[in-house]
């Protein structure tokens, strides 16, 4: 092999090492790794806003749009009546007074 | 030495009557009705006037929780006739309701009264002073021991009386339930 033949071949050599320099980019081979080169978020703007909401406004209900309850009563009998309160209570107090003596330390 | 067959069963039976005789003539164990918690045998010889006084303050600190326990049964009571009343105003009868109040009232009028004679003896400080200091240390020590015995006393029969009543109350209330 002459010698500009081995120019030739390094020539090639060099341009395919260059080649694969610059597609074998590890970023860009796996979408899902994140790159290591921060580059900035790209944002397209593709329309300017053509409207502007006052956040301030009061939005108006229709009120008649609510159905209204057909009957609206009144519970007006006791949830607990004088028998069942006196049992309770009857109950808590001898549970109170058998768990007081039962805290007591007889053997001071 | 050759020891005759005679000796040899005479020696065999005064062996037996020895370990008889040592089971009947034993010395009597303490009795646990007069000393529930042994309090005599608690050695006091070991016991400083700190000690006493430890008891004291305790002694003193209890008479008022279970005196307290003792008043407020007073509105339990109070209740409880209340709850008769009703039951007769609605259905005529309260027998169980009022039988089982009869005997508590009664077992607890009984335990008010020990809990009664514990606050005398407790409430002349008999051994110590204004302070709570202990002056007389055998008048000091029969305080604390008397006093804490009839505590014990009234709130062992005052705790049985309560769960009688609590059993009582819970059958009738069983009974109203699925009447």
């Amino acid at each position: 092999m002459g010698l500009k033949q081995i120019d030739w071949v390094a020539a090639a050599l060099a341009l395919v090492l260059l080649a694969a320099c610059g597609t074998a980019d590890e970023d860009l081979a796996d979408p899902l790794k994140p790159p290591s080169v921060y580059r900035n978020p790209q944002v397209y703007v593709t329309r300017a806003p053509t409207q502007t909401v006052d956040l301030t406004a009061v939005a108006q209900v229709n009120a008649s749009a609510t159905p209204e309850p057909a009957a609206f009563q009144v519970f007006t009998e006791p949830l607990v009546d004088d028998e069942q309160f006196l049992m309770d209570r009857i109950q808590s107090m001898l549970d109170e007074a058998e768990r007081e003596l039962n805290q007591i330390d007889i053997n001071p | 030495m050759k020891i005759s067959s005679f000796v040899k069963k005479a020696l065999t039976v005064a062996a037996i009557l020895i370990v008889v005789a040592t089971f009947f003539f034993q010395p009597a164990t303490v009795a646990y009705a007069d000393d529930p918690y042994l309090d005599s045998n608690v050695p006091s010889a070991g016991m400083t006037n700190k000690d006493i006084e430890y008891m004291n303050k305790h002694i003193l600190a209890w008479m008022k929780t279970q005196g307290q326990v003792f008043v407020d049964m007073h509105d339990t009571e109070i209740d409880f006739q209340a709850l008769i009343d009703l039951q007769i105003q609605k259905k005529g009868d309260a027998q169980a309701l009022e039988v089982a109040l009869d005997q508590f009232m009664t077992d607890f009028h009984i335990a008010w009264d020990i809990h009664n004679e514990a606050a005398k003896i407790i409430g002349t400080q008999w051994g110590f002073d204004a302070q709570g200091h202990v002056t007389n240390r055998e008048a000091a020590l029969k305080t604390v021991t008397d006093g804490r015995y009839y505590l014990r006393d009234a709130r062992f029969r005052m705790l049985e009386s309560l769960r009688m009543l609590k059993r009582d109350y819970a059958a009738w209330r069983y009974k109203h339930i699925h009447r």
